[in-house]
């Protein structure tokens, strides 16, 4: 069953059923529903959904379409949500009510939207420079070429394909996008087109249901973020991830190791350099930290057995091809070499980057998984264990990972040692619904 | 270093206990948490104290006290205190005056000198003819303007010295304002903040500063520094802002042009207001004034691109602040005491916590650019 009114994550296929306008009274609309789900566990998530809508501080603003009549699409603050209790709901009859009170912002079926960015050179230990780093901007392509880099100064425009709409790619290996605010006009049915979605599911990994806001309970089965173009999905077992997949343009593909006979890639995480002391088997907890049109970011976080306490956040960005990882100690305490190997006793053939590395071969499905860091590293191939650690103890570790789609076969941008300058460009994007501009 | 201040009330405290021994010249001190151990000594209580202060007055029927904090020992607003004592001036250190008065005069009514950091190698007079101002506390305020020096007193009454940008206080921020995120990544920490207010403030700028030496008026220094933002004035020529100061005696025209630059370094950047408070339980374990902090709003101009610091996950870039001053209501949690001036006094302090008159809200804090020095003036500019 398609969605009928879908108010920001909440509403998309088969999540939210049955949902109605209940009535429009000057700029307020109050909306409701009933919840219909499979199971307790499942019903919960549902009722998140909806009381992840207010009290956004990350995304304040949500856009709204309703099929039955298009008129009311716009952008609408979230004043306040209802739920009916869920507890001592049957397990599969019946369903409970929602509402929620929503204020369109003027300007409201196409407010401004703009991309603040901010952003420098990754200070680094492999000699990349300013120049040589690729700042970039993703914007849904579906705003038309209405869309204003800001400031003056060349961009190229490309373009990126993600599983829920086209991308304009503006880059530009000089300054500009590194302080800028871009403005463009959107649609509120597409406003998520490439953004980072988080997803839980209760039922390990059968089905999933989008995260509204921040609210995740801790901690679920599984949790998956995606951007469209590169997706991993986490547990709380102990591996950093344990499936990571590519768009190619129709279909995800799974990112293999490398080896034969192809298995998904999983890396682990380790410390002590070369010792390669593991984390322990199971996360202690994984929360989302914020997410947003343009950013995501979920921490895990790990009891080492030293003791200490580590946090490991991973972040996804509107057209990224790599996700973004930062290994953490809580309080500063553990100065280590942190480090991350694959799972299983294997060894494959890597070819080094500038600031990074690559799988040398395509995998079974022609990529080619990569990995960057600002750190000096090494890349230990000592044991039957693919690895990487830092060089040096400090209390945390940068790195990206990420995906060539179509390994040997890629160009332009999308090559591998490109998608590692783009991570070099350390950029922060937060967005902002404005009144009509 | 600004003296500041404290009041507490107090909801009907008995007369026999409490108001009765309300008295001038007692500490009215804090800790962190209420200890209800009454039989700590002096000294003890003084080691988990947060901040101490000396009672100026009460009012109130004894149901209010307040008073300055301990830089009140060496002299109030008005000048008066703890007099001075020289016939002649020889030139000597901040260290050296300090040790001077503490010791040989026995002027500093039991402030002692504490750990001394980084001091400057500078002295003070460089001619014959100078003279102090009248109270010990001014005396220290003009010595530390003009020589570069900070200082903060603990509880116990030592006093802490150094250098400005000396390790006497934090140079490497542990605590970030931000109103995006809170939380601990790493060495940083950041705290909920209730009030954010970013504006700024072009009033005091200055690009031209004259020094005139207040015995010889002939002689001054200048420094300028039209480059620095550039500003226009109606008709689109370079502007001029200008201003005068008249110091002391500090020898000659170069001395007056060293101080002309110092002034204007203080005056030609255009000011950043951050109106900002902390809701956090005890902020003085994280911070005091004197020590820099982070602060970082995209939003607004408060970032710092040559600057990355790693804070939860992602790179932000915020700018360097001082913090000046911390104003904290008597919240509940804490513990608050009089203490006796007498030290053979045992018990050496009454409990007042289960009268205080708790309050609500955040701390405000005030926080300002990093190279101001912690001084409420300049060395010398009639204020």
């Amino acid at each position: 069953m398609t969605a009928d009114l879908v108010i920001g994550r909440v509403g998309s296929a088969l999540d939210v059923d049955a949902p109605q306008v209940l009535g429009v009274s000057g700029d307020r609309m109050k909306v409701g529903g009933w919840l219909e789900a499979g199971s307790l566990a499942d019903a919960k998530v549902l009722r998140d959904q909806v009381l992840g809508l207010w009290g956004d501080r990350d995304e304040p603003i949500k856009p709204v379409t309703y099929a039955s009549d298009t008129t009311l699409n716009g952008f609408y603050e979230v004043l306040g949500v209802q739920v009916d209790d869920v507890l001592g709901q049957s397990e599969t009859v019946g369903g409970r009510k929602w509402s929620a009170d929503l204020r369109r912002v003027p300007g409201w079926q196409a407010p401004l939207i703009e991309s603040k960015l901010v952003g420098a050179l990754r200070s680094n230990s492999h000699s990349i420079v300013t120049g040589s780093s690729v700042p970039f901007l993703a914007v849904p392509s579906a705003c038309g070429d209405g869309f204003n880099p800001g400031g003056t100064g060349s961009l190229t425009m490309g373009s990126r394909t993600s599983a829920t709409g086209g991308l304009h790619f503006a880059y530009g290996a000089n300054s500009l996008l590194y302080d800028t605010i871009a403005g463009y006009y959107l649609a509120p049915g597409d406003f998520y087109d490439g953004s980072p979605l988080i997803e839980v599911s209760t039922d390990s990994g059968s089905t999933w249901r989008a995260v509204s806001g921040r609210l995740m309970r801790n901690t679920p089965d599984a949790v998956r973020i995606s951007n469209g173009l590169i997706r991993f999905t986490m547990t709380t077992a102990g591996a950093l991830f344990t499936k990571c997949e590519v768009y190619n343009g129709s279909a995800w593909e799974d990112v293999e190791d490398g080896g034969s006979p192809a298995v998904d890639v999983t890396p682990y995480l380790t410390y002590a350099g070369a010792t390669h002391t593991a984390f322990p088997s199971a996360k202690q907890s994984i929360v989302v930290e914020q997410a947003h049109s343009a950013v995501a970011t979920v921490k895990l976080t790990w009891n080492l057995a030293t003791p200490a306490a580590v946090d490991v956040y991973l972040t996804l960005r509107r057209g990224d091809r790599m996700g973004r990882f930062v290994v953490m100690s809580q309080d500063g305490v553990l100065s280590t070499k942190w480090g991350m190997q694959w799972a299983r006793d294997l060894l494959v053939t890597t070819a080094s980057l500038t600031g990074g590395s690559r799988l040398s071969g395509n995998d079974a499905n022609g990529n080619r998984w990569v990995m960057a860091t600002p750190a000096a590293f090494t890349n230990d191939s000592s044991g039957a264990t693919n690895s990487y650690y830092r060089d040096t103890d400090n209390i945390a570790w940068s790195f990206a990972f990420g995906v060539e789609l179509d390994g040997s076969g890629s160009s332009g941008q999308n090559t591998a040692q490109n998608i590692a300058y783009q991570y070099f460009a350390a950029q922060q994007e937060q967005v902002f619904v404005t009144g009509r501009g | 270093m600004k003296v500041g201040s404290f009041k507490v009330d107090l909801d009907n405290p008995p007369h026999g206990l409490v108001r009765r021994n309300l008295a001038g010249f007692k500490s009215l001190v804090v800790t962190p948490l209420h200890l209800t151990d009454r039989t700590l000594a002096r000294a003890d209580l003084l080691s988990q104290a947060r901040y101490r202060g000396v009672v100026a007055g009460w009012d109130n029927q004894r149901t209010t006290v307040y008073g300055t904090g301990m830089l009140g020992y060496l002299g109030d607003g008005g000048g008066y205190g703890a007099g001075l004592r020289e016939s002649s001036y020889t030139a000597r250190t901040f260290e050296q005056w300090w040790d001077r008065y503490e010791s040989t005069h026995a002027r500093t009514n039991g402030l002692t000198k504490g750990t001394t950091y980084s001091m400057p190698a500078g002295t003070w007079p460089n001619d014959a003819t100078s003279f102090l101002p009248y109270s010990v506390r001014g005396a220290f305020e003009f010595l530390a303007s003009s020589l570069g020096v900070e200082y903060v007193v603990n509880p116990d009454g030592t006093v802490d010295m150094g250098a400005t940008g000396s390790s006497l206080f934090r140079t490497t921020p542990t605590v970030i304002l931000s109103p995006w995120s809170t939380g601990t990544s790493g060495e940083l920490r950041s705290f909920p903040v209730p009030q954010w207010r970013v504006g700024k403030d072009y009033e005091d700028y200055l690009n031209f500063v004259r020094t005139e030496l207040s015995n010889t008026p002939a002689t001054y220094g200048s420094d300028s520094n039209y480059g620095s933002e550039a500003f226009k004035d109606a008709a689109g020529s370079t502007a001029i802002f200008r201003g005068t100061v008249e110091t002391q005696p500090i020898g000659g025209t170069t001395d007056g042009d060293a101080y002309s630059s110092g002034f204007l370094s203080q005056h030609d950047e255009v000011r950043v207001n951050l109106s900002v408070s902390v809701d956090v339980h005890d902020p003085g374990h994280w911070m005091q004034p004197g020590d820099q902090l982070y602060a970082w709003d995209p939003r607004d101009v408060l970032l710092d691109t040559s600057n990355p610091i790693q804070f939860k996950g992602e790179i932000t870039y915020p700018i360097k602040l001082r913090l000046r001053g911390m104003d904290q209501p008597c919240r509940r949690g804490y513990g608050y005491y009089l203490m006796s001036d007498d030290a053979s006094d045992d018990p050496a302090y009454i409990d007042l916590t289960p009268w205080v008159k708790f309050e609500d809200g955040p701390t405000r804090l005030e926080v300002g650019a990093p190279w101001r020095g912690a001084f409420d003036g300049i060395a010398g500019v009639n204020v």
